[in-house]
């Protein structure tokens, strides 16, 4: 028997099945507390964040389009609920006008940088990446813990594609002054 | 692990958390949509009834007068009309954002995208007759607000401009009837920015820009009134006009424009 989609899911939950929301949860509780983890820099409060995640995407799971990807979805909505608790904690520059979102001055490409994320340790690379501001450690969390596209990207944190890629190449360049510091040459 | 599924669960089950209804997303949605329609709709009203205001007072045309000109333009343009806009403006780039598409590209395009079309989609409103014809349907009915908006917009034009006919020429100044009526002696000075092309000639009409003070206006610049710039229409029931008669509109009863000869 083939296992379900996350739409397919979904779409059972939007049909009044509310234990099958109870597989959704499952699905997502490790990863989500893992984004929390390592977006956050702490694990103080993180399941009482992602409850309010499944809560709120519970609440909301009827204005989901099931002909689009759940997992977005999904992230958007712990997105938003980690920022805010970020800025509540603290100002991290969430600006409802972000530069880099006005104009991306940088064009977006892929280099060889990728291959040295997956060369380095991840506990190393971890705890670079905790260094790295928050609009730079999510895209880094999202494209190489969570598998996501530019696209995919793009639409969880709701900025242009182009800036997606802005944001990892700076962020890339951040992680190699930081690997550098730490391993001098 | 359990204990989070279970938790939510036993939440859902309680009814301590709820799912939003179908319809709830569907209103917000169709009320989104509401929204932007009624604000693009009165960014294109606003921004087209600026350009109105600017082409039916003749204060464009002090744009040919250099730093005098420019600073007479800015001073006699509609700012409380142009505050609203911009503050509509905005608030249509706030609903537009509310679209996925708009991050599809960096938002100072969509911005850009949003004020050129409003520019545009103005400037085409403005060159129909929609305007002329609220106007008229206002005055006839007197809707609060409306009416007077587009009485002063239809006819009255900037403190400092007057456009009218030439009656005579006295030295250096001349004597002009405006389109109400009145005579208004013009001061030239070294100043005075002067048509090129011909000479000023009696029964000219002539756009005049300046300081003016009661029946005297020092001019600082001068041209003649383009072909396919109309008199505002004058209300001819207005008690100052002597020709008042009836609550029609009619354009200025003044003689046709001569053709200069050339000299």
């Amino acid at each position: 028997m083939t296992e379900l989609s996350d739409e397919e899911i979904v779409n059972s939950v939007q049909a009044g099945d509310t234990e099958a929301f109870g597989e959704l949860v499952a699905r997502f509780e490790a990863k989500l507390k893992r984004y929390a983890n390592k977006f956050l820099n702490t694990n103080h409060e993180i399941d009482d964040l992602v409850q309010d995640v499944f809560i709120k995407t519970y609440t909301n799971i009827q204005a989901f389009d099931t002909n689009q990807r759940f997992s977005p979805w999904i992230y958007r909505i712990a997105h938003n609920t980690f920022v805010n608790e970020l800025k509540r904690k603290e100002r991290a520059g969430f600006g409802l006008f972000a530069a880099d979102t006005i104009l991306p001055f940088l064009p977006a490409k892929e280099t060889a940088d990728g291959q040295v994320l997956t060369e380095e340790t991840v506990a190393e690379m971890d705890k670079l990446i905790k260094q790295l501001p928050a609009k730079y450690r999510e895209v880094i969390l999202l494209h190489y813990y969570e598998s996501f596209s530019y696209q995919e990207i793009s639409d969880v944190l709701q900025i242009p594609t182009t800036t997606v890629g802005v944001r990892l190449n700076r962020a890339r360049t951040n992680l190699r002054k930081l690997y550098q510091q730490t391993k001098p040459l | 692990m359990k204990n989070l599924q279970n938790n939510i669960l036993n939440k859902i089950k309680s009814g301590e958390i709820d799912m939003k209804p179908k319809w709830h997303f569907v209103l917000r949605t169709g009320l989104l949509f509401f929204g932007l329609l009624i604000t693009v709709l009165l960014v294109l009203y606003l921004i087209s009834f600026v350009l109105f205001i600017f082409h039916q007072s003749g204060s464009v045309f002090a744009f040919g007068f250099g730093f005098r000109g420019i600073s007479f333009f800015i001073m006699s343009s509609p700012w409380l009309l142009i505050g609203t806009s911009f503050i509509f403006l905005i608030l249509l780039y706030l609903l537009v954002t509310q679209y996925s598409f708009s991050f599809k590209q960096p938002l100072l395009y969509t911005m850009l995208s949003l004020i050129l079309l409003s520019l545009l989609g103005s400037w085409l409103i403005q060159q129909t007759t929609v305007h002329q014809r609220i106007g008229h349907f206002t005055e006839r009915h007197d809707v609060p607000v409306f009416s007077p908006l587009y009485r002063n917009a239809m006819n009255q034009r900037p403190d400092g401009l007057v456009v009218g006919q030439i009656t005579e020429i006295s030295g250096s100044d001349l004597v002009l009837t405006s389109e109400q009526g009145e005579s208004i002696t013009i001061k030239i000075t070294e100043k005075t920015r002067m048509p090129r092309e011909t000479p000023i000639i009696v029964g000219e009409y002539l756009i005049v820009f300046g300081e003016r003070d009661e029946s005297v206006i020092t001019a600082f610049g001068i041209k003649p009134r383009p072909d396919n710039f109309m008199s505002p229409p004058l209300k001819i029931s207005d008690h100052k006009n002597p020709r008042a008669s009836s609550t029609e509109y009619r354009t200025p009863q003044l003689p046709p424009k001569p053709i200069p000869n050339k000299q």
